[in-house]
Parts: structure tokens; C-alpha cells; sequence
């Protein structure tokens, strides 16, 4: 009966360590669960984005454009495409309201793969605010002949999505070709693209 | 006797640990006051024009190559001075009472004092506190903008406020990991952490994630937040944090998580609030009715609330709307306009013939005749005056 206390006392600690215990491994195995579910519905998230990417290229490829729709140039003014363009046309669409660091980092990756000085490429933009075109021009130090402002007449031809995108206007049957949506996380995917497009079209 | 103390001991030190408390679960609905957002009071617009000072300010901000502001997320008026948040080229924008541009906290890039995105700031005394949402870090840069503080905050931050020396960061449902919470705090004093409202991932793909426009509201030492699928407004202070006001809409309001093909259909419905906005008399909650942005204003002392658009109109200056404002801790309705639409809309947005103050008008047309079109805004600054019932 002396000792009832403490057997009591071991008892009791050695119930409290078990259920620790046990707990303990039910926390783990929900951790473990749960990072699973994540991963899970990580790669179902990036196959609908690369789903939806494929689908609205599919849409937008072979589609044609009238070459009569006007554009405006900060430098020239509003003139109709095919005054603008003579030869094939390497076109990165975007809006002010996009996703402002994949816009930049696709005008980086252009500037750094020379587009800019040795290839056709312009900025069609869709704004309605004059001072976005400057920043455009001033921030990445792009010359002010190839920004583009689009008209409604030419926006309503083109994909309304949420990021911007290159395309490639072929000014013989005025069809839009080569479209690519990129995805910021895989800029090597870009990089191929842009790479692709200096072989065919130089 | 000992064998016996040492068990009662073992058994209290067990009672304790298992009490541990959950902040959240400490609140009661009984102090809750209740905002009724009736659609059928309606009306056009609210005439700020009763409610303000006289005097107020017509501000272009200089515009140059150094300067040149490509959108405005953020404004904050202190120390005298206007500190602007470019959310496109992540930079903060310092200008002057007059518009003239003083200096900018423009460090991005990947070096350890640099960061690399700015989705929301606040001011303490000189130093800019930022959230850059890319490297999840709380950056900490004094006047000169060297770097005095970093703090990795793992919660995607959307807003943030200051309430005495607790920096206040807001998320909105945004994260893929097991738990996190909706508000944040870090108190810059004794570097202590606290969280609050904690969630968990919403358990199904493809759920639209939304970014409110102001989830934090001050007056004082007292701010309102708000977040997605809560109809609570919560009252902060330096020591304490409980829900304050509930809102509930008359009819058509349905807040809960859509799926993009549910957010893309057209539908009738309030899908929660967009803003909060709180003078010292008043709460302004802005909200989209059938793709009209709309505000309820709610007067904290009658319990009255009222709907209208969400433009403020000045009738004693030529009914001058205002499309786009921020509201200071110190009571200062602060509006922007780009001087491409002053110039261009004009008449849609003032009666020139109607402005009754004629230096006013002169000041306005001077300004208007010396700014270009792709010249960064112009700002009015009103202030609310002490007979003000908004």
C-alpha cells in the first residue's frame, strides 16, 4: 500500500507517453497525407493551366486578321496593319492589366535574346492609358517604333486571356501562326519557343 | 505525503497543457454590431461637398523619366509627403505637398538587401516597410533605403496596415499548404509574431482566388479588416483584436468560393465586398452589384446605412466626380485622375461652367494646361471637416 502512489504515478506517465506517442504518428501520417494531397492537386492545377494554354492556341492559330483594322503607333500614329507591316510579323500581345512580372520577364528574355535589335518583333498593347506606353518604352528601353497600341477593331480578333503571349502574323494571308502562351515558372519552354521562331522566320 | 504532492503536481501540469487556447475561438457574437445593407435605399451618388473643407489641393505630380508612375496600387500620405506604390515597376514613389518628386525605393533585383516584387507597403516614422509577396519577406528600408530589417513571413501578403508599432499583413484564402491564417501581425519593437483567424486550403481544385482592393481600414489607433467568405468586420488595436460590426445585404448576397466557371457566369448575385473604407462617423464598403461598383456608407453613431454609386460627387466644385480615392488615417479623401481622362472626359466628369470658386477653377485649368497626356496623375486631396457627418 506504501508504494501505491507512485505505481499509480508510473502508471499514469506511462499512459501519457503512450498516447503522445501515438498522436505524435497520427500527426506525421496526416502531415504525410496532406503533402501528398498537395503535390496531387499541384499537378492537377499545372494540367488544366497547360490544358487551357493548348486549347486557346489551338483557337487562336490560322485565325485571320483584316488587314484593313487600324493600329497605333506612338511614333506614326493610327494607320491600317499593312501599312505597318511589309514582312512577317513576330508579335507579343499584353494588356495593363496582366500579370506585371510575366510581362517583364518576357520583354527581359526578348531583350536578352537580341529580338529587339536583330529580329521583327513588336509590342501590340492593349491600354487605355497614353502614360503606360512611355513606361513601356522608358523601363525597358524599348525603341518607340515597334509599340503598338491596338484598337478595339483588332483586340476583338484577338484572344481576350489573362497573360500576355507571342504570336506570329504572316502578312501574305494575314493568319496569325506560331501562338504561344508562356508560363512564367517554365521560361526554358519560352526560351525554346523564341529560339524556334529566330530559325524559321530569319 | 511527497509521493502524493508529486502526482497532484503531475496531474495540474497535464490540466494546463491541455487548455491551450485557440485566439479565434475566443470571441462572442454579443458585442457584434450589425450593418444592414438595404439595396431598395438608394441613391445616384453621395455630395462629399457638406463634408469637407473649403480649401483643398490640386496636385500634379511631376513627371520625368525618374518619376514616371505606371499604376498606382497604393497611396499614403504621410510625414507631408506622398508615398506611392507602382505595382508594375515595384518601386515607391516619393512626392512632395507640391507634386515635386523627392526620391524612390527602387532597389529590385536578387541581391540579399534587394527584393524582387512589392505587393504592399506601409510607413513607420521614415522607414518603408514592404511585403515582397516572390521571396515572402517583410524588408524593412530606412530613409537613405538601406536595408535595417528582414522578417520571412511564409503567409502571401495582398495588404498591410500600421497600428503603433504593429505592422498588420492580410492574405485572402491564398495558400496550397496545410494551415494558415488570414491576419498577421509583427510587432517591430519586440520582433514577436502573432497570427489570427487561421484556415485551412480550400479542399477543391480550380476555386477562383480573390484579391481584395483595401482589406484594412484606420482611424486612429483603431483599424477594420475584412477577408472572403466572412461576413465579420474586425476591429484591431495595439491590444486586442475582435469582431466588430457583421454585415448582411437586404437581398442577392451570396460570398462563397466560386470555380472559375461559376465566377465567369453572369449572375445577379453580390459576390462579397471589394473595399473597406472608415472615416471617424462612417464605414464605406464597396461592392459590384450586376457589374456596378457600388458603396454602402454606414454611420457608426446612428446605425443608419444608405446605398449608393461608388463615385463621390462635389457639387459646390462643378460637381466634380471621383472615380478612384483612398482615405487617410488623418481624414483626407485622396483622389487620383489621370490627366489623359481629365482632358478627354472632361465634361463627363465636371460642369466647368458650375465651379463656383473661381480661384479654384483657375488653379484647375492651369494645371490641366500644363500637364501632358501621358504625364503621371493628378491629385485632389480633400479633407474632411470637423462637421463632417461622412
Amino acid at each position: 500500500m506504501k508504494y501505491l502512489p507512485l505505481v499509480i504515478t508510473i502508471i499514469l506517465l506511462g499512459v501519457l507517453s503512450f498516447l503522445y506517442s501515438q498522436y505524435y504518428e497520427l500527426r506525421l501520417l496526416c502531415k504525410q497525407c496532406h503533402m501528398e494531397n498537395k503535390t496531387l492537386a499541384l499537378e492537377k492545377i499545372d494540367l488544366y493551366i497547360y490544358t487551357d494554354f493548348r486549347e486557346n492556341e489551338l483557337k487562336l492559330n490560322g485565325k485571320s486578321i483584316s488587314p484593313a483594322s487600324l493600329i497605333n503607333n506612338s511614333k506614326h500614329g493610327t494607320l491600317p496593319l499593312k501599312e505597318y507591316f511589309d514582312n512577317d510579323g513576330f508579335i507579343l500581345y499584353f494588356t495593363d492589366f496582366q500579370c506585371d512580372l510575366c510581362v517583364d520577364s518576357l520583354i527581359k528574355t526578348l531583350d536578352e535574346m537580341n529580338f529587339f535589335r536583330d529580329h521583327n518583333i513588336s509590342l501590340w498593347i492593349k491600354t487605355s492609358n497614353t502614360r503606360y506606353l512611355s513606361w513601356v518604352e522608358k523601363n525597358y528601353n524599348v525603341n518607340r517604333g515597334l509599340l503598338f497600341r491596338t484598337t478595339p477593331e483588332i483586340e476583338e480578333q484577338l484572344l481576350d486571356i489573362e497573360l500576355p503571349y507571342f504570336f506570329v502574323l504572316d502578312i501574305e494571308s494575314m493568319r496569325i501562326n506560331s501562338t504561344f502562351i508562356p508560363l512564367k515558372e517554365n521560361s526554358n519552354l519560352t526560351r525554346e519557343y523564341l529560339n524556334n521562331i529566330k530559325e524559321k522566320y530569319e | 505525503m511527497t509521493i502524493n504532492k508529486i502526482v497532484l503536481l503531475l496531474l495540474i501540469v497535464c490540466v494546463v497543457l491541455s487548455c491551450k487556447s485557440d485566439k479565434t475561438s475566443q470571441f462572442e457574437d454579443k458585442d457584434l454590431m450589425e450593418i444592414y445593407i438595404d439595396l431598395s435605399k438608394h441613391s445616384d451618388f453621395y455630395d462629399i461637398s457638406k463634408d469637407i473643407e473649403q480649401d483643398f489641393d490640386i496636385i500634379a505630380l511631376e513627371t520625368n523619366d525618374d518619376c514616371l508612375i505606371s499604376h498606382i496600387r497604393k497611396i499614403l500620405y504621410v510625414n507631408d509627403l506622398y508615398y506611392i506604390l507602382d505595382d508594375k515597376g515595384a518601386s515607391v514613389f516619393i512626392f512632395n505637398n507640391d507634386g515635386t518628386f523627392m526620391s524612390k525605393l527602387d532597389r529590385k533585383g536578387l541581391g540579399p538587401d534587394e527584393y524582387i516584387n512589392i505587393a504592399s507597403f506601409i510607413v513607420k516614422d521614415k522607414d518603408i516597410w514592404i511585403y515582397d509577396d516572390m521571396t515572402k519577406r517583410l524588408l524593412c528600408y530606412d530613409s537613405a533605403f538601406d536595408k535595417k530589417e528582414e522578417i520571412k513571413i511564409d503567409i502571401p501578403t495582398f495588404d498591410m496596415a500600421i497600428i503603433k508599432d504593429d505592422i498588420l499583413l492580410s492574405t485572402n484564402w491564398f495558400w496550397y499548404g496545410e494551415n494558415s491564417y488570414q491576419l498577421k501581425k509583427y510587432n517591430i519593437r519586440n520582433k514577436e509574431k502573432t497570427e489570427y483567424l487561421s484556415y485551412s486550403r480550400i479542399e477543391q481544385d480550380d476555386i477562383v482566388q480573390i484579391m481584395k482592393e483595401n482589406q484594412f481600414t484606420t482611424v486612429g489607433d483603431s483599424c477594420l479588416f475584412m477577408y472572403s467568405y466572412d461576413n465579420t468586420l474586425y476591429q484591431i488595436t495595439a491590444d486586442d483584436f475582435i469582431p466588430r460590426y457583421r454585415y448582411t445585404f437586404s437581398e442577392r448576397f451570396d460570398d462563397k468560393p466560386l470555380t472559375n466557371q461559376e465566377f465567369e457566369e453572369v449572375s445577379d448575385l453580390i459576390r462579397g465586398i471589394d473595399a473597406l473604407y472608415q472615416t471617424v462617423h462612417s464605414i464605406i464598403i464597396k461592392y459590384t452589384d450586376k457589374g456596378e461598383p457600388k458603396i454602402a456608407i454606414y454611420n457608426k453613431e446612428t446605425g443608419d446605412c444608405s446605398v449608393y454609386l461608388s463615385i463621390f460627387t462635389n457639387s459646390d466644385f462643378g460637381n466634380f466626380k471621383i472615380y478612384r480615392y483612398f482615405i487617410s488615417n488623418d481624414q483626407e479623401i485622396i483622389s487620383l485622375y489621370d490627366p489623359e481622362t481629365l482632358i478627354n472626359y472632361a465634361s463627363e466628369i465636371y460642369d466647368n461652367q458650375k465651379i463656383k470658386d473661381l480661384s479654384k477653377k483657375e488653379h484647375l485649368e492651369n494645371t490641366l494646361s500644363n500637364v501632358n497626356i501621358a504625364d503621371n496623375p493628378i491629385i485632389i486631396k480633400y479633407k474632411l471637416s470637423n462637421k463632417s457627418k461622412l
